[in-house]
């Protein structure tokens, strides 16, 4: 019998235990379980577009709304491409919109610049020289709904562009001269910025607008490389060989040069030098013969007068004799052996 | 369980979440960060300074952007590892990147980097997807069409140049297209020849050299042989100068000697003549050391007579 009470009472303090513990996890489940609700019916009613993103609103599959940038210049005149569209609404706005649940579906891309990039592709210029060109695109997409009907995805829009770009950049290389497509920059940068605008008309209807076109590789064509390396070494090869010739021809002529008025110089001084000897010669000739007017000093140097000296006309036979005595002075030296004859007349006093 | 258990796993679930909401509301911004707050996806504010900032729970996002690092890119090159007090850095070479053209389409090989900074988080954050891709394929561009319009000697030579205007031009293409980045610096740090043609231009430098030395030596010559030869006329000249007037000196002297005689003579000229004659002999006698003296007239025998010791010995 106080089994049976202890047991009751037992049982229903357990009852009662798991009675408040049940009351505790309700009110813990309501605590986190009312937010995860909220969060849900948020998702359903609500939602979101970053202002990188742009997106298509569609009722039921019907394109009603595209969400835009604020900048957004194009979607309106995009929008007139497809007939269908022609109620669409342009939102130009970002963050929190609300939709009806299951009916209404969102859709969003990136409204970020995107890159196209082609693949290397050899050209030629109007002058028939080829190149290899690497090239790429800047776009965006601008009507999210045309977009999303037409492309779909990057790498449809890539191959759009790729069958669009390249004509349009093949064909402008192909109207330039080499020269022009590699020095004139900004005549390139125009006519590829002209091929952009031509281009834009086109991928309107796609719903995306390109916003650069750059070249940003050109080379030669792996063939033409060591062509190339070849023509560089053999016309440094010639102007090295043309200015040492240069320099050679220069030289032999300054030196032909300088030995001419050498020589020149030296004949010079010899004629010169010849006929001074010779009026040298004839001047003294002239005194021997005729003599000279000499100048007479007085005891302190000064120059008082002049006095004739004769030559040896004035006694010919006189002067052969003195001048043969000075000769016989200036033959005889001490070396010389002389026989004298007794009659000699220098003896006359010595041997009588 | 009892009802105090019951009130303290309720208040410390409610604490929690209190807590994690306040944390959730505050955030830290350190120095060179910005951060871009976003409600619902659309950009509500951008936070420029550093602190402690505070948000709205749960519902604001926060997205952080470093805009004080320096970021590198390196074009034509990528280093492999960075050096150290012991070992230089390394690099390998990008050769598709390297190799330019320049006008007349001749080759040259460049290397090049530029750095670069965040300076508009939000443009950064927003506008452009890849950004550093981007800024790859646009630099490459303009580096390009700038060497691309220089001769081969000046692409070689004008590195700063070259490095200014493509940071210019570069500037303004990633401004138009909103990346958000500004260039701090770009420079060529090399541009070579092809290894191939390198010492075909060295050897042009060579014959510059060798021409100028050849002009040098010719410059030479001429300054040797020129003054030299001059010199030589100079003296040729002058010795005949002296010559003349030499010989007319002794001329006038010769003959002023004849003229002091000639007066002597003419006052009397036969004993004039005797004593010069005998004049003469003296002195030749005197300086002559064999003298002999022949008798002509005698028959046989030539006897003579030496007058000096030295003939005396060989006397008959």
């Amino acid at each position: 019998m106080f089994d049976n009470e202890q047991s009751i009472a037992k049982e229903n303090e357990v009852k009662k235990s798991v009675d408040t513990s049940i009351d505790l996890v309700k009110k813990l489940v309501k605590w986190i379980a009312i937010p995860i609700v909220l969060l849900v019916l948020f998702n359903m009613f609500a939602f979101t577009v970053k202002e990188d993103e742009v997106a298509v609103v569609r009722k039921l599959g019907e394109t009603k709304k595209v969400i835009v940038d604020r900048d957004n210049e194009v979607a309106e005149s995009q929008n007139d491409y497809k007939e269908e569209f022609k109620n669409v609404k342009i939102v130009k706005d970002k963050g929190l919109f609300f939709k009806i649940p299951f009916i209404t579906s969102v859709q969003k891309e990136t409204s970020k610049l995107l890159t196209y990039i082609a693949q290397p592709e050899n050209i030629n210029t109007y002058d028939k020289k080829q190149y290899e060109v690497s090239f790429f695109a800047q776009y965006e997409i601008t009507h999210p709904g045309l977009y999303q009907v037409k492309l779909g995805s990057i790498s449809k829009a890539n191959s759009i562009l790729d069958d669009l770009i390249y004509p349009i950049v093949i064909n402008r290389i192909n109207q330039a001269q080499s020269e022009s497509f590699l020095t004139e920059k900004d005549t390139m940068y125009l006519t590829l910025q002209n091929g952009m605008e031509e281009l834009n008309k086109k991928v309107a209807q796609y719903g995306i607008q390109l916003k650069d076109i750059e070249v940003y590789r050109t080379i030669l064509p792996q063939t033409n490389i060591q062509s190339t390396y070849n023509k560089m070494k053999a016309e440094r090869d010639a102007a090295a060989q043309e200015i040492r010739s240069e320099g050679k021809e220069e030289y032999d002529k300054t030196v032909a040069e300088v030995d001419r008025e050498v020589t020149e110089t030296t004949s010079n001084a010899i004629e010169e030098s010849e006929r001074i000897k010779g009026e040298a010669d004839a001047e003294a000739l002239n005194i021997y013969a005729y003599g000279y007017e000499a100048e007479v000093k007085d005891s302190n140097g000064n120059v008082t007068g002049t006095k004739k000296m004769n030559g040896y006309l004035i006694d010919p036979e006189f002067y052969e004799f003195w001048r043969s005595l000075q000769a016989y002075k200036e033959a005889i030296d001490e070396d010389t052996t002389i026989y004298m004859d007794k009659n000699n007349p220098f003896l006359k006093y010595f041997t009588n | 369980m009892s009802k105090t258990i019951k009130n303290l796993i309720l208040g410390l679930t409610i604490i929690i979440i209190v807590v994690i909401a306040l944390f959730s509301g505050i955030y830290v911004l350190d120095d060179g960060e910005q951060a871009i707050i976003e409600r619902f996806g659309e950009k509500i504010s951008i936070e420029k300074s550093a602190g402690i900032k505070f948000k709205l729970p749960f519902i604001d996002k926060v997205n952080k952007i470093k805009t004080d690092n320096l970021y590198t890119l390196q074009y034509g090159y990528r280093s492999q590892t960075s050096g150290d007090t012991r070992n230089p850095a390394q690099y390998s070479d990008v050769p598709t990147e390297a190799i330019i053209l320049t006008n007349g389409s001749y080759i040259v090989n460049v290397e090049a980097m530029l750095q670069y900074r965040i300076i508009d988080a939000e443009a950064f954050y927003y506008n452009v997807d890849d950004p550093q891709g981007t800024l790859r394929l646009a630099f490459e561009g303009v580096l390009r069409r700038n060497v691309q319009n220089k001769d081969i000697d000046d692409a070689l030579r004008n590195k700063g140049a070259i490095s200014s205007e493509t940071k210019q031009e570069l500037q303004k293409k990633i401004n138009d297209y909103g990346l958000g980045l500004r260039i701090e610096s770009l420079e060529i740090q090399n541009t070579t020849l092809p290894s191939e043609v390198k010492p075909s231009y060295d050897d042009v430098i060579n014959a510059r050299n060798e021409k100028d030395k050849l002009l040098d030596d010719a410059k030479k010559y001429r300054n040797e042989k020129l003054p030299s030869a001059r010199a030589e006329a100079y003296k040729m000249i002058e010795d005949s100068k002296a010559y003349k007037a030499d010989k007319v000196k002794r001329a006038q002297g010769d003959v002023a000697r004849f003229n002091e005689v000639y007066e002597k003579y003419k006052l009397a000229k036969d004993v004039t003549r005797t004593r010069l004659k005998i004049e003469t002999m003296e002195e030749i006698l005197k300086a002559v050391k064999d003298i002999h003296i022949i008798d002509m007239d005698s028959e046989g025998t030539i006897k003579y007579l030496p007058l000096t010791p030295s003939s005396a010995k060989g006397a008959e």
